[in-house]
């Protein structure tokens, strides 16, 4: 059912705050229309915070009618816009902020890492330019600008701005990461190793700089040292693909064959939902109306177990098209794994409402019945979903332990 | 047995730096030394016109941006006629679906042995009208002649060399060889090493005109990338003599649709006797099939670290080759990357794993800004030691609107083996053939003109400047040119494998066609000696496991070696 997606002609986003609302999807940051003396800025900060970028966006435009010159205010429409994967909108809405404010280095420096996101590279390295000539010591614009130059191969340049960055901020751990992978393109080994270390030093909860130190460890050949470090990453963070990757090939050097192989399985599987997502992203930045494909997305999320994230999906999913049926039955699982049971039960009919013939739904909503003990209520749920899927194997399974539940209810009677 | 061939043509040693001084002064030409002689004084001349060789590339595109239009074709060199002297068959595209330009089918064009090449095309039977990728070239039927299969988008073609002269006849459906995939890369090799070759044939994907989805780079359209489509499986034929082939695929273990396999190369890569086999896959991981030497193949390409580059990235690789870069008896694999990626080594470490040593070979900044298509190792500048060439060209004629920091047409490269496990970009000193950007792919090598250095054709792509380059200047050093035979082994001795040792300098290298990108190579097997004038011993492990040893044999020789049990 995932890929039926059904398109509408540009729902509000009244329409869709109330259908959220009804739904308690909203409960966990507060209602749709907040405190009554909420400004919409304050309205489209709270939304974004709760992942309902479009919302944010309405709110943030409702703001810009009354203050239409406020730089900070396109800044945050901007910020908006491309949470909601609108890039061309977010590079208008940045485009107004520095012509507003000028001197906005931080915002130049959002617009370039737009612009590369869609390609436009010259258009980013000229952002850049002006960021880190308007503020010297902008540490955060060095460092986009390194990875610019980095892209396009000219490693001393990327060395160099990485450096300008580090300098500007010693602690700043993402510039020295980035640093150490420059020089390990240079081959100094050593020179990474010192940037890495001063990478972990800054933050040592990032898994991307253990595993770093990891690999000029496995560089070295020494891969027991190796070993140690890139364990420590994928326990910082089991969904790092390339920390498994490292990890399973300095097991396979150490003769640890099974253990390799495993870790080496445990990378694929994460490096293919990776690439998933990267194409639906990229997809979605052609096609940003399709709903199916932010449903795609968030299901891949859930798979990952990064529920969050696949909530604010489904949520995007159901901006999209409000009767997708899907995204509602996936957001009830998720209300139902955090015990939100009235929610999540919500959030399964709200998916019958959009697409009756929808069997997933009725298998959900009768395994809440199940839970409710109510046998004759979930055995009519099963049997809906078993006439537009009768095949369905577990809701025929279902629909046999409500039908012997139900005996035993009302002792074989 | 052995024998010699008289090399036929002068050397022309200096020929470059004289033109040099004539031209542009005292100043000019000793920079113009300095950089020849950092490219092993090696020029390479852009001979097309001079050779005769008129052909027109036809991409078939008409906007609509269907997938084969990009990928380019292939070429082979091919003694069609047993003369002695490499002709050469050039593949081409077709037409598709909204193109109403003109067509022409693979050419063929005859080596008259002075330099010239004449078209004779429609006499050798061998002009396929398919839209045309790639060429293998091998004795199938052990008749002491070349013959031919075409890879294509559509059904494939095996043309037979009926007498040994440069005539041939489709046999595709007598052979049973016509797989309808996109076939992309073909390659010959007695896979079984029971006396013949078989077939392999590389697919990249299931693309249909009838269902050409719309991909945009920027605002603007772009071909698709590779994963819009599902791959398509390579096909094992194993050749069963007069009862033609069988498609073994499944009972080989190469059954894998889960690749986008745009180059095949055959190797031993384990120094066990067999060839194993090296798919560079577009955006998906590479494959290591093992040869298992019973019929059958383990692919173990993750696990021996050529799946994916040393950054855990599955690349978008185009060409591959085998060679024994570091000349440490293991071959190693050298992949055609995409724009943005480095293209990547990786050393074999003769235990079961591979090193990508990409940058530390300072191979990597280099390729960065190019697309890739081919990379091919080869000897040109006859010092022993194993070069790099790569062509590179963009696939999107409109690249440049949705990525002004790349173009269409761009250079190739050239890469020097210093012998010392790096390499140094020598394109720049390398002549005038080296300096054009075009929409380079396809390429194949050769010593066309019999000199003793290996020259190289470069197909394109886009336009229909398709490049002859002669080598001048590579037979400075010294040179040992092969060419097998077997009797027991299969007739051309594919996949014999080669120890050279002359003084400090030992080479171990394999006899092979089918290396680069959808191109089929001379089957000689060229060695560069540098200044050394003998090779103390030449040892031949052949196919069938009969090892054979030459001992003192002089350089600047073309040599017949005949597989003897006794030598």
């Amino acid at each position: 059912m995932k890929g039926s997606a059904k398109r509408m002609s540009s729902p509000t986003i009244a329409q869709h705050a109330g259908v959220l609302l009804c739904l308690g999807l909203l409960s966990a940051n507060g209602g749709a229309a907040g405190n009554p003396t909420e400004t919409d800025a304050d309205a489209g900060e709270r939304l974004m915070l709760s992942g309902r970028y479009p919302e944010a966006v309405t709110a943030f435009r409702r703001a810009l009618v009354a203050d239409p010159d406020s730089a900070p205010l396109h800044a945050r429409l901007a910020r908006a816009l491309a949470e909601d994967e609108d890039l061309d909108g977010a590079v208008r809405a940045y485009e107004r902020t520095v012509a507003l404010a000028p001197a906005d280095a931080d915002s130049r420096t959002r617009l370039a890492i737009i612009l590369t996101r869609l390609d436009r590279f010259e258009e980013a390295l000229a952002n850049l330019q002006i960021a880190v000539e308007l503020v010297p010591d902008h540490a955060w614009a060095y460092d986009v600008l390194g990875k610019l130059h980095f892209r396009e191969g000219r490693y001393n340049d990327a060395a160099a701005a990485y450096r300008r960055a580090t300098e500007a901020d010693a602690d700043y751990g993402e510039a020295w990461f980035d640093l150490g992978q420059t020089l390990l393109r240079q081959t100094d080994l050593e020179g990474a190793e010192s940037a890495f270390g001063k990478a972990v030093a800054a933050d040592s909860s990032d898994a991307r700089f253990h595993d770093a130190l990891g690999f000029v460890h496995y560089k070295r050949r020494d891969y027991q040292a190796a070993a140690g470090r890139l364990v420590r990453a994928v326990q910082l963070n089991p969904l790092y693909a390339r920390a498994h990757f490292n990890l399973g090939n300095a097991y396979l050097r150490l003769g640890r064959r099974d253990e390799g192989s495993a870790e080496l399985e445990t990378f694929r599987l994460l490096d293919d939902q990776e690439r998933r997502i990267r194409s639906l992203k990229n997809t979605i930045l052609k096609t940003p109306e399709r709903a199916e494909l932010y449903h795609d997305m968030a299901v891949i999320f859930g798979q990952r177990g990064e529920f969050e994230k696949a909530r604010r999906r489904y949520i995007q999913a159901v901006t999209r098209d409000p009767n997708f049926a899907p995204s509602y039955h996936n957001l009830g699982n998720i209300q139902l794994r955090n015990r939100q049971l009235r929610e999540a039960m919500g959030l399964f009919r709200r998916a019958l409402r959009a697409d009756s013939t929808y069997a997933p739904a009725y298998l959900s909503l009768g395994n809440m019945y199940m839970l409710r003990r109510q046998p004759e209520a979930a055995l009519q749920s099963y049997r809906r979903g078993l006439r537009f899927d009768p095949d369905n194997s577990e809701l025929l399974k279902r629909a046999a332990m409500a039908t012997e539940a139900l005996a035993a209810s009302t002792g074989g009677k | 047995m052995q024998s010699t061939d008289p090399s036929p043509a002068g050397r022309r040693l200096g020929r470059g730096a004289l033109a040099s001084v004539c031209w542009l002064g005292l100043l000019t030409a000793f920079t113009t030394v300095r950089a020849q002689e950092a490219a092993g004084g090696v020029q390479f001349a852009d001979v097309t016109v001079e050779a005769g060789i008129d052909f027109t590339y036809v991409n078939g595109a008409s906007g609509q941006k269907f997938m084969p239009e990009a990928v380019g074709s292939g070429a082979a060199f091919v003694d069609a006629d047993g003369d002695g002297f490499l002709d050469l068959y050039v593949v081409n595209g077709a037409a598709l679906p909204g193109y109403d330009g003109p067509t022409a089918p693979n050419a063929m064009f005859h080596n008259s042995g002075d330099g010239i090449f004449e078209d004779v095309t429609t006499q050798s039977g061998a002009g396929d009208e398919g839209f045309g990728m790639a060429a293998a070239v091998g004795d199938y039927d052990s008749d002491g002649d070349a013959d031919l299969y075409v890879a294509n988008y559509g059904a494939n073609v095996l043309f037979r060399n009926e007498d040994g002269r440069g005539n041939f006849a489709d046999v595709t459906v007598a052979a049973g060889v016509g797989d309808p995939g996109w076939g992309t890369n073909a390659v010959f090799v007695d896979y079984d090493r029971d006396g013949d070759i078989d077939l392999y044939v590389a697919n990249y994907m299931s693309f249909s005109v009838d269902d050409n989805k719309e991909c945009f780079g920027g605002k603007v359209r772009s071909y698709c990338g590779p994963t819009t489509y599902p791959g398509q499986s390579g096909v094992l034929y194993r050749n069963d003599g007069d009862a033609g082939f069988a498609d073994v695929t499944e009972a080989a273990g190469l059954y894998n649709d889960t690749g986008r396999q745009l180059a095949a190369v055959f190797g031993d890569i384990d120094d066990d006797g067999d060839q194993d086999l090296f798919v560079a896959n577009d955006k998906t991981a590479n494959f290591l099939f093992v040869n298992n030497d019973d019929g059958t193949f383990t692919e173990t390409g993750t696990i021996a670290g050529v799946a994916y580059s040393e950054e855990g990235l599955a690349e978008s690789a185009m060409g591959a080759d085998l060679g024994d870069y570091d000349n440490d008896g293991s071959l190693d694999i050298i992949v055609a990357t995409f724009q943005w990626l480095p293209n990547t080594l990786y050393r074999n470490d003769a235990d079961g794993f591979f090193t990508d040593i990409t940058f530390d070979a300072h191979l990597g900044a280099a390729s960065v800004p190019f697309l890739a298509m081919t990379s091919a190792f080869f000897d040109y500048d006859n010092d022993g030691h194993l070069d790099i060439m790569v062509t590179n060209g963009h696939l999107d004629d409109n690249v440049k609107d949705y990525d002004p920091s790349t173009t269409y047409e761009q250079l190739n490269q050239l890469f020097r083996n210093n012998g010392d496990g790096t390499f140094t970009e020598t394109t720049a000193a390398s002549g005038p053939g080296m300096q054009v950007k075009r929409v380079s792919h396809g390429a194949v090598f050769g010593d066309y003109d019999n000199d003793g250095d290996i020259d190289v054709f470069v197909s394109d792509s886009a336009s229909p400047q398709c490049t002859l380059l002669r080598n001048d200047g590579g037979n400075h050093g010294n040179f040992l040119m092969i060419r097998t035979r077997g009797t027991l082994s299969n007739r051309e001795g594919i996949g014999a494998r080669v120890r050279a040792v002359a003084g400090d300098l030992v080479q171990t290298r394999e006899i092979r066609r089918g290396y680069g990108y959808m191109g089929s190579n001379d089957v000689r097997l060229h060695l560069g000696l540098g200044p050394r004038t003998r090779v103390d011993s030449l040892q031949i492990r052949w196919p069938s496991g009969i090892v054979q040893t030459l001992v003192d044999v002089p350089a600047g020789q073309f040599l017949n070696i005949e597989e003897t049990a006794a030598p």
